[in-house]
Parts: structure tokens; sequence; C-alpha cells
């Protein structure tokens, strides 16, 4: 049980910064810069 | 998009350029030289450029609008940077941005951002702005250029007003910009081909002014992202080892439940129940479990996600989508570690169970 808690614990704050960088990386920085994928 | 801009570091030494003149001097020869290289398109250079870290601002006044009567007074960015800046950086531009082939006192040029907010629903160009003190000369307003996220991704457009090398009599900047930034768009598939080229013709010039920080302005923007990105891999390799040692944990409480209650299975299956009934009561047991560890789960990471919420970006702390499948994905996971010691627990052959009672 508590492994299943810290498991979505961790999870949540994985899916929270991928999807940051995600849109972070769909910013337009206003100059060209050819960027890599993540 | 291939990574085609190479920028690097120089400082002018103060005993040779100790003047805007010379330093704007320095630069044109420079571009020159390099602009001869058939791998290099553009030269040009600033003492500021995108995401430097560079975020101190610079109070501006305008022409015929007194700061007095300015709730807000505009404190800017103010590059200075020398011709082909914009080409370089393939900043569009309207109006006209500076050129190497004008003479006389050069113009500025205003990012849209800043011109809405000092002329809205004006036209910016041709209007007059200066720094360091109020009244003329004003540097005349020559093209405006699209906003720059110059501070980093996560912070809005930086207002800017981009000043030339050289001030105009009366007008002074703030002194002579002896450490710039060279920015160079080249012609080969990766700009970092050319800094072979680079070198000699920037000891030619001056050998006194070595290259420092060479780099391709992809990886100043892949820099820009560094923390994020670290702390999501971090993240992810944490979250992964908790998932598996969740699966493995669920999987070991169950298979050690369906083991020391072998007997009673057996009894149960010898009075007639069907295995698919006996496998339905013990995933029972194991989706209890799954929900009160992630009811637990749920109120844990809603309040410590707001240890991450400086590093989110268009994301909030508590985002309904995200905990849906974080929740929906951990409870497949342990239905599935749950489900092969229950399905196990279902096949006890009841002589073999009830024999070793």
């Amino acid at each position: 049980m508590a492994q299943v808690a810290l498991a979505l614990v961790l999870i949540t704050g994985a899916a929270l910064m991928a999807r940051s960088v995600r849109h972070l990386w769909q910013v337009r920085p206003g100059f060209e810069a050819a960027r890599p994928h993540i | 998009m291939r990574p085609r801009v190479l920028t690097f570091d120089i400082m002018l030494p103060r005993v040779r350029y100790a003047s805007e003149q010379q330093v704007a001097t320095y630069h044109d020869t420079l571009a020159g030289a390099l602009q001869a290289l058939p791998e290099i398109e553009v030269v040009s250079a600033a003492n500021s450029t995108p995401l430097d870290g560079n975020d101190g601002c610079t109070a501006v006044f305008m022409e015929g609008r007194p700061l007095a009567g300015i709730d807000n007074p505009p404190c800017v960015d103010t590059p200075r940077v020398a011709p082909g800046y914009f080409d370089v950086l393939r900043i569009p531009v309207r109006g006209r941005a500076p050129d190497r082939s004008e003479t006389g006192d050069s113009g500025a040029v205003v990012s849209e951002a800043l011109a809405r907010r000092l002329w809205p629903g004006e036209e910016a160009i041709g209007k007059g702005i200066r720094v360091n003190g109020d009244g003329p000369p004003y540097y005349r307003v020559i093209g405006v250029a699209g906003d720059v996220r110059r501070n980093g991704f996560e912070k809005p457009p930086a207002e800017t007003v981009y000043f030339p090398i050289r001030s105009r009599d009366g007008a002074p900047l703030c002194g002579a910009p002896r450490a710039m930034r060279v920015v160079i768009r080249t012609r080969t598939a990766n700009a970092g081909d050319v800094v072979p080229q680079v070198r000699p013709v920037l000891a030619s010039l001056d050998p006194t002014v070595p290259m420092a920080n060479v780099r391709i302005l992809t990886d100043v923007v892949s820099e820009s992202m560094a923390q994020s990105s670290f702390t999501t891999t971090l993240l992810m390799l944490a979250a992964f080892l908790a998932v598996v040692l969740s699966a493995v944990g669920l999987y070991g409480v169950i298979a050690y439940g369906v083991m020391s209650r072998q007997s009673e299975l057996g009894v149960r299956l010898a009075l007639g129940a069907r295995p698919g009934v006996v496998r339905l009561m013990l995933v029972r047991e194991v989706l209890l479990l799954v929900l009160a560890g992630l009811s637990i789960g749920t109120v844990a990471a809603l309040s410590s996600t707001r240890w991450i919420a400086g590093l989110l970006y268009g994301v909030t702390p508590h985002d309904p989508a995200t905990y849906v499948g974080v929740t929906a994905f951990l409870l497949g996971v342990g239905l599935v570690a749950g489900f092969v010691p229950a399905w196990r627990g279902s096949q006890v052959d009841p002589l073999i169970a009830l024999r070793s009672e």
C-alpha cells in the first residue's frame, strides 16, 4: 500500500515535469535556433 | 532546421579599444573578413544575446512623453547590436534594421511588446527613444522586431530596445561595449565546422583578442532547458523504480497470502466454488490494497507537488488529467501484479491442498 502511494507521488511529479518540458519545447523563442528533440 | 548559428565571446582590451568608434570599427572589420569566407553567410555581434542569463534592465525615455506622467516607467533590455544581428538570428523586423552601409547616426529597433506598451495604437517607427536622461537628441525608431524570449522559455518575451554600438552625439549609451558576443550564421550543416577557419581570422585582426565560450546556438537553447530536463529525468527514474517496486511488492504480498491460504482455497474449491469466483475474490483483495494506496498517494501527491510548482510551465500542480492518467496506470499495474498469484490460487488442486493440511 505504501509502495503504491509512493509510486503515485513520484509518477505524478515525473508526469507533471514531463508535460512542462514538452510545453517549454513547444514555445517559439522568437529567433531561429534548431532545437534537438527530447 | 540545422544548427547553423555559432556564437563566441570576445573581450576587446581597453588600451586599444577605448572608444565606441574603435569597437564599432573592429566589428565592421571582423564581419568583413569573416563574411569573405565561403562557409559564412552573415556575421554580427551584441553585448547581450537571447538566453544568456543577462536579465538586467535600463530605464528608457520617450520623446514627448515625460516619465512623470507614466504609472509604470519602462525598464527594458537594451542590448547593443552590430548590423546584421537580426539576419543572423532570423528575428523578423518590420521597417528596417541597422545596415553597415549607412553613415551617420544609427537608429534603434524596438521589440513589438515594447512598441505596443509605449505607443499603443500608434506607429512606433519614427518615434524617439533614449536612455541615460530625458531630452533631445533621441534615437529614431527605425524598425520593430519580433518578440524574443531573451530570459528563458518559461518567461514572457522581453521588452527590448536594440541600440547601435556607436552612441549618437548628445545621447550617450552605457560606454564602449568591449565585451561582445559574436554571432555567425554559417552555410555549413553544423556551425561548429567553421571554428578552425574563424580562429586565424580573429588572430590576424588582433592576436590579443581570443575566442572564448565557443558554442552553437542550439546548445545555448538546450542549456536553458537543462534544469527542467534534469529534474524530469531524475523523477522519471525514481518513478520507474517505484513502479517496479510496487508491482513486485504487490505480487509478493498476494503470492504469500495465496500460499498461506492454500488449504482454505482448497476447501472452497472442494466444496464446489468455481475457480473464477476464487480468482475474483483474490483480485478484489488486491484491488482494495491498491485503492487504499492510491487514495493515500493522491493526498500525498496533491500536497507535495507544490514543491515542484516553481519548475512547472503550462501545467498546474493539480492538473486533473495527470492525476487521472497516473491513477489509471497504477491501477492497471496493481491489477496485473495481483492477477498472476490470484490465478495460481484459483488453480490449486483441492486434493493436494487438503492433504497438506
